[in-house]
């Protein structure tokens, strides 16, 4: 159900797999109340860290995303919840699809994009309080 | 299983051994009749070769002698040191030079407890390879008519084994200093061999030399057990073991 | 918090003038899966020896297990609760597969005999078949089905995949992982294949001439770690930063890269206040982050 993550990218396991929960959510791959696999079997199936998958569905629970139930498993998190989530997300997507159109037009490839991307995310970083988890622990 | 592991090891040099040691007492003890007329028509060659020569002649004219001189003084002393010398290499210091010592080490047996099965292996090994082609002698000797006490062969095997533990032990201390298997084999050998020698041409030696306690010689002589040339061997061995385990305990692997 | 299942503090060991390990401070937490890594000869193997009792330490202690390495009676019991695979896989050659199950089995209380029915079977071990007979490959499965048979609480293996063809490495890691969400098991593995350390590793450490150069959860690596490429106008300026968290910095022309391990903010406020015509952070990955740390120290 999960697509093997790339174990050497600079973007860490975890967050991959995070990404993959909530863009089949957002598609509809996963609806409400739909039961995710077992932290065992999705670490046997993609051949990663079994303590790496139960960050995975720690960290989605934490935002809402999923419901850990004691004795029964992980389950996508009712509708009303994730709503604004998701729908917030759905509505990023026509803004970047502009946005990159631009950047080709501009004459910038996939690789200068991504490094403005980040440094700008870093600039945010530095300045305003934002919506994200943390860095720094 | 460490019994058995090393039983697996040394099992090739104890069967080839044992089956060259069987064969030597039986030929020895058949061929005997024909050793009489060669006695007969002995000829001196004078000086001290031929003072030896004399001895050893007068020596094999009874069959106690020829027995004593022929197996327990020769075939079996030789034969022993060297399978003594053979079984004391192994270990693992010797398996670190072929990769298997970290499996050995990593299992949960102390080194004390590795190269004391492995000595005791080797020990009952090295008491079936003097026992067993000795008792074959009073079996063979009725064939030819003769008799040999079972009692005199068990006292000789045990002087022979007990009289011999300083080579063993030499052997083992020798495995626990060197990798290489060749090395201890050979100075084992070369120090059987040089005392050996010594006794042979400086005849004042030879009633103090381990060979001779090996042997029995006074026990053949006068019926009197070298109690004090036990003592020295078996204590000597003693200390070298007690050495080898020190060593093994220090070492990195 | 747990203890952790190895603490070791100050390790050190010199082999004649070569000092293989110098100060090594290790935390093992219980339940991790933890990546030794580092060039040949940088102390992997000579740590692991250590711990094992194999060889003794100059100086430094450490326990497994809450059992002092340095005394010989906890050594035993460290070795009884632990599965080891050596770097050169071996084992008696003399012995067929069978016979090398029937040694070991006794000596470990906590054998488990449908984990070595189960191994045998998915490796294609054939008991009557002599050690020497064997690929190295082959052994090395035999080897790591000797480790893992034996129930114990925490694995040390030393290069497990080395020699395994492709597949036979994805089996094995899979097998690790299994273990791992099956039950509460440590595993301790050194490795120079930085993919599979990245794949099921949760926590790493780089060791370079004898010394821990990064050591942490493999997911706070990643995410602290970051490259900043700047660009000048002029050629480079020399670099001259007081803040700590730069591992390395690269000159070349009117470029410059420095690899940032923690501070990453101050740290671009600096690189900012140089007047670069352009600021990029970047994440790395982990064979850069092993490639630079370990070049860094010559």
């Amino acid at each position: 159900m999960f697509f093997k993550p790339n174990a050497s990218s600079g973007v860490p396991i975890y967050v991959q797999l995070m990404e993959q929960v909530k863009h089949a959510i957002e598609t509809g791959a996963l609806r409400a109340g739909e039961q995710l696999p077992a932290i065992r079997k999705v670490a046997e199936d993609l051949v990663i860290n079994p303590n790496t998958v139960a960050k995975v569905y720690r960290e989605l629970e934490h935002e809402g995303v999923i419901e850990l139930r004691q004795g029964s498993g992980a389950f996508v998190a009712d509708r009303r919840r994730g709503q604004a989530r998701a729908s917030s997300v759905i509505d990023a997507r026509p803004v970047i699809r502009n946005a990159v159109a631009r950047l080709l037009a501009l004459g910038l490839n996939e690789e200068e994009m991504r490094r403005l991307f980040e440094a700008e995310l870093t600039r945010l970083r530095e300045g305003a309080v934002t919506e994200f988890a943390p860095r720094k622990r | 299983m460490l019994w058995y592991r090393h039983w697996l090891e040394t099992r090739w040099r104890f069967f080839i051994g044992l089956a060259l040691l069987v064969a030597f007492s039986a030929m020895m003890v058949l061929t005997e009749p024909l050793v009489g007329s060669a006695l007969e028509n002995f000829q001196d060659p004078g000086g001290r070769i031929g003072e030896f020569l004399r001895e050893q002649v007068e020596t094999a004219k009874t069959y106690d002698g020829y027995v004593w001189q022929q197996w327990f003084s020769k075939n079996l002393l030789m034969g022993w040191i060297l399978l003594a010398t053979l079984i004391g290499v192994g270990g693992i210091v010797t398996e670190s030079s072929r990769g298997t010592a970290l499996f050995t080490l990593s299992l949960p047996v102390t080194r004390r407890r590795l190269l004391a099965v492995r000595a005791a292996t080797g020990a009952i090994e090295l008491a079936l390879l003097a026992l067993v082609p000795s008792l074959l002698i009073p079996l063979f000797s009725l064939a030819i008519g003769e008799s040999y006490s079972l009692a005199k062969t068990i006292v000789y095997v045990l002087l022979t084994i007990l009289g011999g533990a300083v080579f063993y032990a030499l052997s083992i201390l020798l495995s626990t200093i060197f990798s290489d298997q060749m090395k201890p084999i050979i100075i084992g050998i070369a120090v059987a061999f040089i005392l050996s020698t010594v006794t042979i041409f400086f005849k004042e030696f030879a009633p103090y030399s381990i060979l001779n306690v090996m042997s029995g010689g006074s026990y053949f002589r006068t019926g009197e057990l070298p109690w004090l040339g036990l003592a020295i061997s078996l204590a000597l061995a003693g200390a070298m073991f007690y050495l080898s385990l020190r060593i093994v305990e220090r070492r990195d692997f | 918090m747990s203890e952790p299942v190895i603490k070791t503090v100050g390790l050190k060991k010199s082999y004649k003038a070569v000092e293989a390990v110098c100060g090594l401070d290790l935390s093992v937490p219980r339940g991790s899966v933890y990546g030794f890594l580092g060039r040949n000869g940088a102390g992997k193997t000579t740590t692991i020896k250590m711990l094992l009792g194999m060889v003794a330490p100059d100086a430094g202690a450490g326990r497994v297990l809450g059992y002092a390495i340095e005394k010989r009676s906890d050594s035993l019991e460290i070795r009884r609760r632990t599965g080891f695979v050596s770097e050169d896989k071996g084992l008696y050659d003399y012995m067929t597969v069978g016979q090398m199950v029937e040694f070991t089995r006794p000596l470990f209380p906590a054998w488990r005999r449908e984990r070595e029915s189960q191994l045998l079977k998915s490796f294609d071990l054939p008991p009557a078949r002599k050690v020497k007979q064997l690929s190295k490959g082959m052994r090395t499965k035999l080897a790591l089905l000797l480790a893992l048979a034996r129930g114990s609480e925490l694995l040390i293996l030393d290069e497990p995949t080395e020699g395994l063809d492709p597949a036979a490495i994805e089996e094995v890691l899979q097998i690790l992982v299994r273990l791992v969400a099956q039950e509460e098991v440590t595993i301790f593995f050194s490795s120079h294949q930085i993919a599979e350390v990245e794949q099921i590793a949760d926590h790493i450490l780089i060791i370079n001439r004898g010394r821990a150069v990064v050591a942490g959860a493999l997911d706070d690596v990643k995410e602290n770690y970051r490259r900043i490429n700047l660009t000048f106008d002029g050629s480079a300026p020399a670099p001259s930063f007081e803040i700590a968290g730069i591992e390395r910095i690269q000159k070349d022309g009117r470029q410059m890269s420095l690899l940032v391990s923690r501070n990453l903010d101050e740290i671009i406020d600096q690189a900012r206040a140089l007047r670069a015509q352009t600021v990029d952070v970047v994440p790395v990955t982990l064979k850069e982050i092993f490639l630079e740390t370990v070049r860094s120290d010559e």
